[in-house]
């Protein structure tokens, strides 16, 4: 059981993660959006993020940036949509170590999440 | 989707949530309807909405809302990244309205058990051209939209030292992974750290979209040259569910200087000279048939791999030059948004109704035992009994209070609507008419906010449609203000005003008098000058008037007038009519701020109780039998003060035996309605209480001038009087 905190302004978003990663009996923290998630995350040090990119506030790539400020050993997921891909490289070259693409599919998000957790 | 991911429970959030979006894109849209353009905060609202409910309707797979919600992100991506000159506002205005009402529509239809079965294509052809026509407009433009100035290259000048190992490496994705292209540079991406030189094809896997559909058909290829082993390279580079199969070779570094072209030969032939010629054909043969590399043919344009390139960096140089327009940009400031930072949770409206009723009951069986009849007996002590019986009184009214409050909802969303239904109405009709809100943060009962929508929205309609003249006729009456519909709400005593007033050409008396007689509505005794003007108003509200000849497709044919004062009396409320001919009308709609509780006066006659809203009541006042005179019809006057007012006895109105009649022994209760002033004349009074107000039940004949009833804290029940019904007997 790994302790999972899931990034994401959109509560139905959330809860679809949640759901998928609930069943492989994951502890699921929510945020929903990187100040929040930066906040939780020192709180409870996650062993994985999952970090939606467009977010109001503070958006995904902003709060990656300062979560490998706070720990470089954070493992962030990116959530992204299609025709995010620029996004999606900028993240991987600020340390995320995968992405998954929406709408998510069950198998590929525990996938994603047991090769972080590795 | 995998098979166990359920989307049970998920509608309700997914309607909640995007309902909630929607409504607030369509404020800040109507907020900015007037502006030369959408600020930089409204743009990015807008492409954050719709972004979220492309992600979760695609989840919830509705096809069409992923389509249309996906293309209107699309126009907003092109407005946020290349801020095109010239943008139609207001088509631009439109055209989020109309996404934004077919999801709401689709979503009606999710919300009723039925399917998302609406199809968005005209819509999005719609949107389409009007990407198109943005992009026309703005050609020198075009280039940025997503894409890259220059591919990221990944060159490390060859270093090769006894220990480099080199290796051929090619990947295959799983037929249906999204960007596959963004797979292949996280890999490249982390065998940077290991490379000293490295190499894929295909090469620009960033700015071109279209590479991972070609890696997804022919693979991915990577030659690397790096000072680590296999193993290594295996823990980076998985098979998983993306990667179906990874196939890596060591070879060697004259097969590397080959470039991609490495790929074309086994990297048997060379090493393997011991091999017969018929060995190494089976082995290329069996190679080019179970993967592509064998078979792999470089494309006119993906030449420039070539080792000679590389010479151009300095040694251990690593290149990255990757340049995303979007990521430059700023996106949501830090800046303080208009956003409600107070959490809510959502409650079942069904509860909230029965958590109500609780709290009457509550209210009821306090007053059962604060006045019980056991407490009644001579020579008891209660202080403490009283101490204790204040505190709960204290907390229940409290507890109310908070009740009451809990379902107050803001003016706010129906106002908005309203909003909504001007802009509309009036570009269909040609009319530039602006729409004022004042006080819309003014908060109502749920239920009646439920109740006043309809007759609200139809009286905007007629302000639009019917009140504010054409252009034209303004110009021609030299009216130099733009057409203005105002919308405004206050409460005051009790109750809420709303207003919605128009500078429009006003009533006209003397159509609607004709219009009155034409329809017999009038009596035929009176003349036209003894009616006032307001008596003339009203007649409006008669069942089937209609002054306006042409049939509009937005008011209707007057049958809503009538509609509209049914609608406002089923509530409680009345509709006050107001207008100067030439500069305007006013429909003032008066409604009580709640149903559920009410303070009321209660009084008795013969064994009945009777109980009327504390706001009604003017004046109690004993009388001498000489005040009271009777007309010759038998209608009953009180002299107070000078001033005549009609006398009803409530025991003989009911036929209530036992009351009683001398008017020096009972009360007069001096009530108001509508502005008019009339007696009551009752037995006693008992008190004042707050009242829980129970409809009358259904099988109980409808009684003139009832709006319900309430039972005491002696168990009795007592009847409220609608002092609006009671005046028009």
């Amino acid at each position: 059981m790994a302790k999972i905190l899931v990034v994401d302004d959109a509560a139905f978003l959330r809860m679809s993660l949640k759901k998928i990663l609930a069943a492989e009996d994951h502890m699921i923290y929510e945020a929903s959006n990187g100040v929040e998630a930066i906040t939780l995350y020192q709180e409870i040090r996650p062993d994985v993020v999952t970090m939606d990119i467009t977010m109001p506030d503070m958006d995904g790539l902003e709060a990656l940036k300062r979560l490998k400020q706070i720990d470089p050993g954070a493992k962030v997921i990116m959530c992204s949509a299609m025709g995010q891909q620029d996004k999606v490289v900028t993240a991987i070259q600020n340390g995320a170590i995968d992405f998954i693409a929406k709408p998510f599919q069950g198998d590929r998000v525990i996938a994603a999440v047991q090769r972080a957790l590795r | 989707m995998a098979e166990d991911f359920s989307v049970e429970g998920m509608l309700d959030m997914y309607l909640f949530e995007n309902r909630q979006l929607l409504e607030k894109l369509q404020e800040t849209v109507l907020d900015q309807k007037d502006a030369d353009c959408f600020d930089e905060d409204a743009i990015n609202e807008i492409f954050r909405t719709m972004h979220t409910i492309k992600g979760s309707s695609g989840i919830m797979m509705f096809d069409e809302i992923t389509e249309v919600s996906h293309k209107l992100e699309d126009i907003f991506y092109f407005i946020r990244e290349s801020h095109p000159e010239n943008v139609p506002h207001v088509e631009l205005v439109e055209h989020v309205l109309e996404v934004a009402d077919f999801i709401n529509s689709e979503m009606d239809k999710l919300e009723e058990g039925g399917t998302a079965d609406g199809s968005a294509k005209e819509i999005v052809a719609n949107l389409n051209t009007f990407l198109a026509s943005l992009k026309g407009e703005n050609k020198e433009e075009i280039i940025k939209e997503n894409v890259h100035q220059a591919p990221t290259q990944f060159y490390i000048a060859p270093m090769a030292t006894a220990s480099s190992h080199f290796f051929r490496i090619f990947i295959r994705y799983a037929p249906d992974t999204i960007m596959a292209n963004v797979h292949a540079y996280k890999i490249v991406f982390a065998l940077k750290d290991l490379a000293e030189d490295l190499l894929h094809y295909p090469e620009d896997i960033i700015s071109d979209e279209s590479s991972g559909d070609y890696i997804l058909e022919n693979g991915f290829k990577i030659l690397l040259q790096a000072q680590c082993d296999m193993e290594k390279l295996q823990e980076i580079i998985q098979e998983g569910y993306e990667i179906t199969k990874v196939e890596m070779e060591e070879i060697t570094p004259q097969i590397f200087q080959m470039g991609l072209d490495a790929f074309g030969i086994s990297a048997d032939s060379i090493i393997d000279l011991d091999s017969s010629v018929e060995d190494i054909t089976k082995k290329e043969k069996d190679q080019a048939g179970a993967i592509a590399p064998g078979m792999f043919v470089l494309p006119p344009q993906g030449q420039e791999a070539k080792p000679a390139e590389k010479k151009e960096f300095a040694p251990g140089d690593f290149v990255i030059e990757s340049k995303g327009p979007g990521k430059s940009k700023k996106l949501a400031k830090d800046k303080a948004t208009k956003q409600d930072k107070t959490s809510y949770i959502s409650v079942d409206v069904k509860k909230m109704d029965q958590l109500m009723d609780l709290i009457g009951e509550l209210v009821i069986s306090q007053s059962v035992v604060l006045q019980n009849q056991d407490l009644k007996i001579p020579g008891l002590r209660l202080d403490n009994f009283n101490k204790a019986a204040g505190q709960m009184v204290k907390i229940s009214t409290d507890l109310q209070n908070v009740i009451m409050s809990m379902r107050m909802v803001p003016l706010t969303n129906t106002f908005q609507k309203m909003n909504r239904i001007v802009f509309d109405v009036s570009r269909k009709l040609g009319k530039d008419i602006e729409f004022q809100m004042i006080g819309d943060a003014t908060e109502v009962d749920k239920n009646i906010i439920e109740h006043i929508s309809d007759p609200l929205m139809h009286l905007v309609r007629n302000a639009v449609d019917h009140g504010i003249e054409t252009t034209e006729e303004r110009e021609a009456k030299g009216k130099k203000q733009k057409g203005k519909v105002t919308l405004s709400a206050r409460t005051e005593s009790g109750k809420v005003w709303i207003g919605v007033t128009d500078n429009g050409k006003g009533l006209d008396r003397k159509k609607i008098l004709e219009k009155a007689r034409e329809h017999e509505l009038l009596d035929p005794t009176r003349l036209d000058s003894s009616y006032s003007d307001k008596e003339v108003y009203q007649l409006i509200t008669l069942p089937g008037f209609s002054t306006n000849e042409q049939v509009t497709e937005y008011s209707g044919r007057g049958v809503g007038m009538d509609v509209v004062v049914s609608n406002l009396q089923a509530i409680g409320g009345t509709l006050e009519i107001d207008s100067t001919p030439g500069e305007g009308s006013q429909m003032l709609l008066k409604i009580p701020l709640t149903l559920a509780i009410i303070d009321g006066i209660v009084m008795q006659v013969g064994s009945n109780t009777f109980v009327i809203e504390t706001g009604a009541v003017k004046e109690f006042i004993n009388i001498r039998e000489d005040s009271v005179i009777q007309k010759p019809n038998k209608e009953e006057f009180v002299m107070i003060r000078g001033e005549g007012y009609p006398l009803l006895r409530l025991g003989d109105w009911y036929g209530i035996a036992d009351c009683e009649t001398d008017v020096q022994k009972g009360m007069i209760v001096m009530v108001e309605a509508d502005k008019e002033c009339f007696c009551l004349f009752v037995d006693k009074l008992i008190g004042k209480q707050e009242i829980v107000v129970k409809p009358i039940p259904d099988y109980i004949k409808k009684v003139q001038g009832l709006t319900g009833c309430t039972q005491l804290g002696d168990g009795r029940i007592a009847l409220i009087l609608d002092m609006a019904a009671l005046l028009e007997e």
